[in-house]
């Protein structure tokens, strides 16, 4: 609810400026929305335990519109955390409890062998690209 | 099994320490998770176990820097011998800190490791410690090359073998 005055996709939605600086260099997210309705959050970068909390919120603000999909756009990220696992859950969840659809672009092994290790890459839909 | 007696520094290459210390903030774990991919690299692992050593790291330095005492840095040991790699994390804590061990991290972690402890101790027992009994929290792991035999530990940093590396921040 409190979110519902953010305007809609579409725009850049890097809303990084509350932060301090560092995390420019460590993460990087902007979000589309295609001509379908689907959003992507495409992120470029490090997910830590100190950037996920950025990543998290974004994804938050993203699914508080109810696209018709969220694409989150992972084949930019060289280390993917323990941290950034879980936003990567709880964002399932979520969407699962609004009915949007969810997919996770993850091309590299900096993605694909964590979500291995843990056995979560059976919880998602795992595509090559984003375009469909 | 063929005996075990193969302390892993006395054949062929040399066991050689770095040793980082890094405050723990935003910035440095980056550089922490860098430098153990780096040396996985360098070592003969296959690109999956790098991949799981710089997640391994960084899970452990992210734990380590939750529960350090106010803004002590992290101390991180990499020992690397023929065997594979024997890491020591250690931050200051309050007397009687535990590492945290009941978390979704932790349980990556035993996964991506082949041996990991965590576990209270001292100054006067870390590698790089300075010598007191103030209270530190230590996570240890090991991490085999490949054809290597899990079932000793890899090494045991402070023990004095072969040259020694600092890296400042």
């Amino acid at each position: 609810m409190t979110a519902s005055d953010l305007p809609a996709g579409g725009q850049p939605d890097v809303s990084t400026e509350g932060t301090e600086a560092p995390f420019d260099d460590v993460i990087t997210l902007s979000t589309s929305t295609g001509e379908d309705g689907a959003v992507t959050v495409t992120v470029v970068g490090e997910v830590d335990t100190f950037t996920a909390p950025v990543l998290r919120s974004s994804l938050d603000t993203q699914l508080e519109q109810q696209p018709r999909e969220l694409v989150i756009d992972l084949s930019g990220v060289q280390f993917l955390g323990s941290a950034g696992l879980a936003v990567l859950v709880e964002t399932q969840k979520s969407a699962r409890a609004r009915d949007v659809g969810l997919r996770l672009v993850a091309t590299t092994r900096a993605v694909t062998r964590p979500l291995e290790v843990t056995g979560l890459i059976d919880l998602f839909t795992i595509v090559d690209s984003s375009a469909r | 099994m063929a005996d075990s007696s193969s302390a892993l520094a006395q054949d062929g290459r040399r066991a050689e320490r770095l040793e980082l210390r890094v405050p723990t903030t935003p910035t440095q774990l980056p550089a922490v998770r860098a430098m153990a991919g780096d040396l996985a690299i360098r070592m003969d692992y296959d690109l999956d176990s790098v991949e799981d050593l710089r997640l391994a790291v960084d899970e452990a330095c992210a734990t380590l820097s939750a529960i350090a005492l106010g803004d002590a840095p992290l101390t991180v040991v990499f020992e690397t011998t023929r065997a594979g790699l024997h890491i020591d994390a250690w931050v200051p804590t309050a007397e009687g800190t535990d590492v945290p061990r009941d978390g979704f991290g932790w349980a990556v972690l035993q996964t991506l490791a082949d041996n990991v402890d965590g576990h209270r101790a001292t100054q006067a027992t870390v590698p790089g410690g300075d010598g007191s009994g103030a209270a530190v929290a230590v996570i240890s792991m090991d991490k085999y090359l490949p054809g290597q035999r899990p079932g000793e530990l890899v090494g045991r940093a402070g023990s004095g073998m072969g040259s020694d590396l600092s890296v400042a921040p």
